[in-house]
């Protein structure tokens, strides 16, 4: 048996010669971290369930994947306003350029506690991702999104023709994520990136041999994404009282965990966002507070651990849109229950 | 063969220089600050500014020149010819010790040259006091590390995964190794810019314009760096005669562009607009920060912040990609998009400590 770690050994040896230290590694030399740091919030107490994590991964890269104003950037703001609430620190690269400081207000994002970078090509973008990811000083690093990463110039220093171009993309775009993927290792940070499913082409594939969710990045971002998040729009919401014809609240959607290396897939989840306050956490903690029993609607109002928060689950949500730290007590209430009793 | 000379480090605390000294700038600026460091020049032959208020100096000496203990004198005494009372001289074989010297020593000379010297007066100083972060410096203490001397007995590279670059750096201080040379202060950066006309151009709201786009994207260029020009020259070439220089000194480090023009404009003489200008050129100059004060342990920041700030002088080093906050500037626009700007980070605390890290 001696003998047969000494060959081991010396294999590995060579193969860190070879290869450069840190090639192979035995799952038990990583440091162990706490259950509890190991996530991100996501925002959405019932997303946070969904991945059976208690939130979205650190060290890992996470997808949101959907199609157009599905509100997969809100959900990305979402995420990156409930780590500043935890106290982390968090960065955004917004490859569209379409990222505005009113809009990421209206989420909750502490615009002073937020770094963002507006990278001019591919490469670049993949490059700051890779160096901010690597330097261990982030909680959260959102990308927003992949798919303008294919319509931003590859920054290469020979350009070709359009195809070249759009090959060479996909190449630095294969590259650039197994490098990032490998940055994250064992890192504090968790990679939020939205990413656009595209409409089925003409092709002389059936609709059974195409995968179900295509989206922008090929092959590339399917591999190395450890969560991946289907957003589907549900339904729109309209403005509530006479006239319909008024507008929209905002979107309600639903989520699924389509994707999931760490735990079971199959997650789903439902949020409301809207149009000028982002994710609606209040709604969200209302709904699942009834049916988990953390909240009971009894004749006076709702209650919680005997205290009344309101006298319609109206005005609960409304108390706990301008009660942060209320809700913050509901939601840990809430993470903390093991399953929640289907609603009839 | 002659043996090199042991290393004698002086750092010289001479107070706050209040008048015109520029908030985040790391080179001196002010005349008197100046003048200071020109007359402890006979003293040592390389100064490097600590701003806002110290300076590292050579104080090496011959086997027959004036000996150290002369030669500190001789500094603190020059020191209060210029008006600075108060200072302190801390003198050790390497400059973070010598830093230290001058803040904690117990009179206004700490010689820390002798064997020995410098152990027994770095073991005792509290983490507190040689500029670590309360919350690391809580860290530390709740582990049994209090003082520099604990740090000292620790095994070499204990703190490494902890504290992050933060660690090597506290770890060499506490045992005295940080023994990098001393670095005077660097040339400015200047920056040029220059256009030839197609005709001569006598019009002084053209000039202004064309000025305008020349200094456009060199201010550009030093906002992005941190910087800000401290001095303009500009050349213009007319048809007749050699080329006129007009060198203007601006009050305070600036990127703004109407503030360079207009200074421009004001030292420029009526008649010379007039003339027929038929090439323009600008150059811009910019105090740059001293390159070896960031080996110093005091410019390594601590814990996670310091990982982020590490990694955003990384990312600033590699890449042009702008990078910074969006800042409010005008709520009531009506494109959501234009009321905010993105104010980038600057370069002067990343490129200190990307090269702090390297």
């Amino acid at each position: 048996m001696p003998q047969r770690e000494a060959r081991l050994a010396h294999a590995l040896a060579e193969l860190e010669r070879r290869f450069g230290p840190g090639v192979v590694a035995r799952l038990r030399d990583r440091p162990a971290r706490d259950p509890a740091d190991r996530v991100v919030s996501s925002g959405s107490v019932g997303l946070d369930r969904a991945t059976r994590l208690g939130g979205l991964p650190r060290g890992h890269l996470t997808e949101y994947l959907g199609p157009e104003s599905s509100g997969k950037t809100t959900l990305l703001y979402a995420a990156l306003a409930a780590t500043q609430r935890a106290g982390g620190l968090v960065a955004l690269v917004d490859t569209e350029g379409s990222a505005d400081g009113a809009t990421l207000a209206a989420c909750g994002v502490d615009l002073d506690g937020l770094l963002l970078a507006r990278p001019t090509s591919a490469r670049d973008a993949l490059l700051l991702l890779t160096i901010l990811a690597r330097c261990g000083g982030l909680d959260a690093l959102g990308l927003g999104s992949i798919a303008a990463l294919r319509d931003l110039p590859n920054g290469s220093r020979h350009p070709g023709p359009v195809e070249r171009e759009a090959l060479d993309t996909a190449r630095l775009l294969t590259r650039g994520l197994r490098v990032l993927t490998a940055a994250l290792q064992d890192g504090p940070t968790a990679v939020l990136a939205t990413n656009l499913t595209l409409p089925i082409p003409y092709s002389t594939l059936s609709l059974a041999e195409l995968p179900p969710h295509r989206s922008t990045g090929g092959l590339a971002l399917r591999h190395f994404a450890a969560l991946r998040i289907a957003v589907a729009p549900l339904a729109v919401l309209p403005i509530p009282g006479p006239g319909s014809e008024a507008g929209a609240e905002g979107l309600r959607v639903g989520l699924t965990v389509v994707k999931h290396k760490l735990g079971t897939g199959g997650g789903t989840a439902r949020v409301d966002l809207l149009v000028d306050r982002g994710l609606d956490r209040a709604e969200e903690l209302v709904r699942l507070g009834l049916a988990s029993g953390i909240l009971v609607a009894e004749s006076l109002g709702v209650t919680h651990q005997g205290t009344q928060l309101g006298r319609s689950p109206a005005a609960v949500r409304r108390r706990l849109a301008d009660d942060g730290a209320l809700a913050d007590v509901l939601a840990d209430a809430l993470v903390a229950v093991p399953i929640i009793p289907r609603v009839a | 063969m002659a043996t090199p000379l042991a290393p004698v480090v002086g750092y010289l605390l001479f107070g706050a220089v209040e008048a015109g000294h520029v908030a985040g700038a790391t080179t001196p600026d002010t005349p008197e600050l100046t003048a200071l460091l020109d007359a402890l020049g006979a003293h040592s032959p390389t100064i490097e500014p600590d701003p806002p208020d110290g300076c590292w100096l050579d104080l090496r000496g011959g086997k027959r020149g004036p000996t150290v203990t002369q030669r500190a004198a001789a500094v603190l005494t020059t020191a209060r010819d210029w008006g600075h009372a108060v200072s302190r001289l801390g003198v050790a074989p390497t400059p973070g010790v010598a830093r230290l010297a001058a803040h904690h020593g117990t009179s206004e000379l700490t010689i820390l040259t002798e064997a020995g010297g410098r152990a027994g007066f770095l073991g005792p100083l509290a983490l507190n006091d040689v500029g670590l972060d309360a919350a690391t410096a809580d860290h530390l203490a709740l582990v049994g590390l209090r003082s520099l001397g604990d740090v000292a007995r620790l095994p070499r590279g204990a703190l490494g995964d902890h504290l992050g670059p933060g660690g090597p750096a506290l770890e060499a201080l506490a045992r005295g190794e940080d023994d990098r040379p001393l670095v005077p202060t660097r040339p400015p950066l200047v920056l040029t810019a220059w256009r030839e006309l197609d005709w001569a151009l006598d019009d002084r709201a053209q000039l202004a314009r064309l000025l305008d786009a020349l200094l456009g994207p060199l201010l550009a260029h030093l906002r992005r760096q941190g910087r800000g020009a401290t001095r303009v020259t500009l050349t213009l070439t007319t048809g007749a005669g050699k080329p006129a220089v007009t060198p203007v000194a601006l009050p305070a480090p600036t990127t703004a562009v109407d503030r360079v023009r207009d200074a421009l404009l004001a030292a420029l003489p009526d008649d010379l607009a007039g003339n027929g200008i038929t090439a323009i050129a600008v150059a811009l100059s910019a105090p740059r920060p001293v390159l070896g004060r960031q080996a110093s342990f005091f410019d390594v920041p601590q814990g996670r912040a310091g990982l982020l700030h590490h990694g955003v002088a990384e990312a600033r080093r590699r890449s042009d990609a702008p990078l910074g906050h969006l800042r409010l500037v005008d709520p009531a626009h009506p494109l959501p998009e234009q009321r905010y700007i993105l104010e980038e980070v600057g370069q002067d605390d990343a490129t200190a400590a990307g090269q702090a890290a390297t």
